[in-house]
């Protein structure tokens, strides 16, 4: 019994050791990182920041607009980040000191419904001990979290980064620039495309995610911040589905109300068209082929073509 | 916990069925020792009522008959007669639950392919939890008080708790009356030396289980649910690590099973000995599934003659108990196949003689058989023997080694930037466990204290630090 009493007291203080271990070992090798949050506080500064889910990151080449243009762009994507995680990677990096001229927001209906939850734990490699503090609070408050969640973020988050850093992380930073993936992805068929089922299990907009986009509204109007909605392209039948419509029209009454400027896809802004009260003024299009399956990689990830389609039209609105 | 139990999820969670041991055998402890074994049985139909409480019935059935059969057997002398009684409800039932919709199926497809038309048997059922274990607990039982190896039980309780014991109920190990009946007789209590032993076991099995078998689940089914979209080295790599998955599961909940067995006091069978390991198939058979393997020695290929024949029938007899073998795995051509497939291996491998082999010798020989099983595991996962045989045309067909194919084969582990850190994770506590089962086989002489210490601190951290703990069932709950 003595020797079971012993072996548990060890991996407890082993456990217990191990946390601050990791995040402090962890906290400042990202400062020069191609991808994540600590880059852009040890830089301090940035004129067209693009923050946004795997949507962006896959689907945005933030070079290609930087290109053509002496300003500093930089992409920060989190799997799933929706707008009231934004809104918290907002307020840390405002109060960390860092400056940012614009603000490009990924603007995909879905994360407007969803419940909200931590949804990649590399929010929590990137951040400091207080913002998990917060983090969690924020998520236990206006979602489910509870002691799972908890232990999750504070002790396995990031493990196996942890774990094989020397390794895996120069090989995950040399496929990014500037927050954006350099990795090349093949579009797939339109068979392929028009069978895979659409996952939504949130058809109405999320309280919580609504509030939370009026916070990212707010906290760039306190800190003088140009602020844009942006629609990265999906593939047709996301495009067609009734939910993705509905929400998509919700979400621009939403904006419009607040007099915040968007970018949108043409098939979406005819959608729009069909509403009583427009602002047009508020609304910039781009064309873009929904149906070209070779564009995409799935329903709503582009593909290296389509990134690069679309990166160059996104590029030449915001030069506009 | 709560709401695991209500949605019928609650002996897929390994923290649950931990946590759920954990509260019996501390409550087993407090309970005065004469009324232990009425505790364990209570605790076995509230266990079953929670698990599978729809089923519950069946078990009750079948334990209160061949406890019936047992005891006429020992007064009457149609011995035969009570063997036949009691065995053939329980194998009827295993039948009827398990392959009934299988055979129904084969029929149908087989007056298609006849042009003859089908048949409108085409019933269903919900499998009982647990059912190919506690049959053959109690067809062993009653083969065992026939031939009289030791008298029938007399308490109907002492044999209730056998049948149904809680730790063994899920995926067995399928552990022999005799052995069973010991420990209740030594009087089930404390015994310091085996609860140590019992510790070892669960921090072991919660490792394989939760650190290894669970981190591959999702690669493994992303690969094996559509073949055709992964490059041939995904594939490859997804055999390999379904065979390592398959044994870590298995053989990890099989860990934590003995391990509360021995902290309740009851010395259980060793259900694996590191049987990737193995020199050859017949090793193999005696390292994998011990207690299944052995059971299907004793009462079936030595029933059928065994080796004290022809041998052609010997041949027979092997292929017979292997093709059973495949077909308690599940109800499926595949699973025939794959039982088919060892069988024939298995009569093709030589007596292995005593005999002191060199290294290279060794390695190669325990690769070879680890690529055999591995192949034969590919009939065992697939969802068809169609698509078993198409996996395999895959690996080779169209096979490269480049960046892409390296990249495209990590990327099904999480599907974004992390799969190179999950990949490199999982492969090294592989090797760990690896490293940790050659020392274990070439071990002569028991563990220093602080060594064995040593591993279950490691094993302990890393089911805290690395494990998956998802509501991912046990791969052997399902046969």
């Amino acid at each position: 019994m003595k020797r079971i009493l012993y072996v548990v007291l060890a991996s407890l203080v082993l456990i217990c050791a191990f946390v601050p271990v990791k995040k402090f070992s962890l906290s400042h090798r990202m400062d020069n990182a191609e991808f994540g949050m600590s880059r852009l506080i040890s830089d301090g500064e940035i004129d067209r920041l693009f923050i946004g889910s795997s949507i962006f990151r896959q689907g945005l080449d933030v070079n290609i607009i930087g290109a053509n243009t002496s300003r500093s762009v930089y992409l920060l994507s989190y799997n799933g980040n929706q707008p009231c995680l934004e809104a918290s990677e907002l307020r840390y990096l405002i109060e960390r000191g860092v400056n940012i001229k614009e603000l490009y927001v990924d603007m995909y209906a879905y994360t407007l419904a969803t419940e909200v939850s931590l949804s990649d734990d590399r929010l929590v490699l990137d951040t400091d001990f207080k913002y998990m503090a917060e983090l969690y609070k924020m998520l236990s408050e206006k979602g489910k979290a509870g002691i799972k969640e908890l232990f999750e973020m504070a002790v396995t988050a990031n493990n196996e980064l942890f774990l094989t850093w020397p390794l895996s992380y120069p090989l995950v930073n040399s496929r990014y620039r500037n927050g954006s993936s350099t990795a090349g992805n093949v579009g797939k068929t339109a068979e392929i495309l028009n069978s895979l089922p659409i996952y939504t299990r949130f058809f109405n907009l999320n309280f919580e995610q609504v509030t939370s986009l009026f916070e990212i509204i707010q906290l760039c109007r306190e800190n003088n911040i140009k602020l844009v909605f942006v629609e990265a392209p999906k593939y047709l039948k996301i495009v067609k589905n009734k939910t993705y419509r509905v929400i998509m029209k919700e979400y621009m009454t939403l904006l419009a109300a607040e007099n915040v400027q968007m970018i949108v896809t043409d098939q979406t802004f005819s959608t729009y068209l069909e509403m009583k009260d427009t602002k047009l003024s508020l609304i910039k299009t781009y064309e873009f082929d929904s149906s070209n399956a070779t564009y995409f990689q799935d329903l709503i990830h582009l593909s290296t073509a389509g990134r690069e389609a679309f990166s160059a039209a996104l590029s030449e609105l915001i030069e506009k | 916990m709560i709401a695991q139990i209500f949605d019928g999820t609650f002996q897929n969670s390994t923290l649950s069925l931990i946590l759920a041991f954990a509260v019996i055998t501390a409550l087993y402890y407090v309970t005065p020792k004469k009324r232990r074994l009425y505790f364990l049985f209570c605790a076995n139909v509230l266990f079953y009522l929670l698990c599978d409480y729809k089923m519950f019935a069946i078990l009750a059935a079948e334990t209160v008959w061949t406890f019936l059969c047992g005891g006429w057997m020992g007064r009457n002398k149609n011995r035969k007669g009570c063997l036949i009684a009691g065995i053939i409800p329980v194998i009827m039932a295993l039948f009827g639950f398990k392959y009934f919709g299988f055979f129904c199926e084969s029929i149908n497809s087989a007056l298609t392919a006849f042009g003859i038309g089908t048949t409108e048997m085409t019933l269903k059922l919900l499998i009982p939890l647990g059912i190919s274990y506690y049959s053959f607990r109690m067809i062993g039982y009653l083969i065992d008080v026939y031939k009289q190896k030791y008298e029938h039980e007399t308490n109907i309780i002492t044999y209730a708790v056998f049948t149904s014991f809680f730790v063994h109920i899920i995926s067995g190990p399928i552990e022999r009356y005799d052995r069973f009946r010991k420990s209740v007789s030594e009087g089930l209590t404390f015994r310091s030396e085996l609860a140590q032993k019992g510790f070892q076991r669960i921090l072991l099995g919660l490792f394989m289980k939760a650190v290894i078998a669970n981190r591959l689940s999702g690669y493994v089914n992303t690969v094996f649910d559509s073949p055709g979209t992964h490059p041939s080295l995904a594939l490859w790599l997804a055999a390999f690590f379904y065979s390592v998955q398959l044994y870590c599961d298995f053989a990890g909940y099989s860990e934590i099973a003995v391990g509360f067995s021995n902290l309740l006091g009851f010395d259980t069978i060793e259900n694996f000995r590191r049987p990737y390991l193995s020199m050859n198939i017949r090793d193999f058979w005696s390292r994998w599934h011990i207690s299944l393997s052995s059971w299907l020695r004793d009462y079936l290929y030595i029933s059928l003659g065994g080796n004290h024949c022809s041998k052609l029938r010997r041949a027979l007899n092997v292929m017979v108990t292997f093709l059973i073998c495949g077909m308690w795995h599940g109800a499926g051509w595949n699973f025939l196949f794959w039982g088919g497939y060892h069988g024939v291996l298995n009569i093709l491998t030589p007596k292995e003689r005593e005999k002191k082999r060199s290294f290279i010798y060794q390695l190669f020989s325990v690769l070879f058989t680890f690529v055999v099983v591995m192949f034969g595991w590919i009939f065992f996962r697939s969802s068809s023997l169609g698509t078993a045989f198409l996996y395999i045309k895959r690996m080779f067909v169209g096979f490269a080694f480049d960046r892409n194919s390296i990249i495209n084969s990590i990327m099904p582990f999480t599907g974004d930037n992390t799969c190179v850190a999950f990949f490199l994770t999982v492969c090294l506590f592989i090797l760990i466990f690896l490293i940790f089962e050659l020392l274990e086989d070439k071990r002569r002489k028991p563990q220093k204290s602080l060594t064995l210490s040593a591993w279950q601190v490691f094993f302990l951290v890393s089911a805290v630090l690395f494990g998956v703990f998802g509501a991912s069932s046990f791969i052997y709950a399902n046969f």
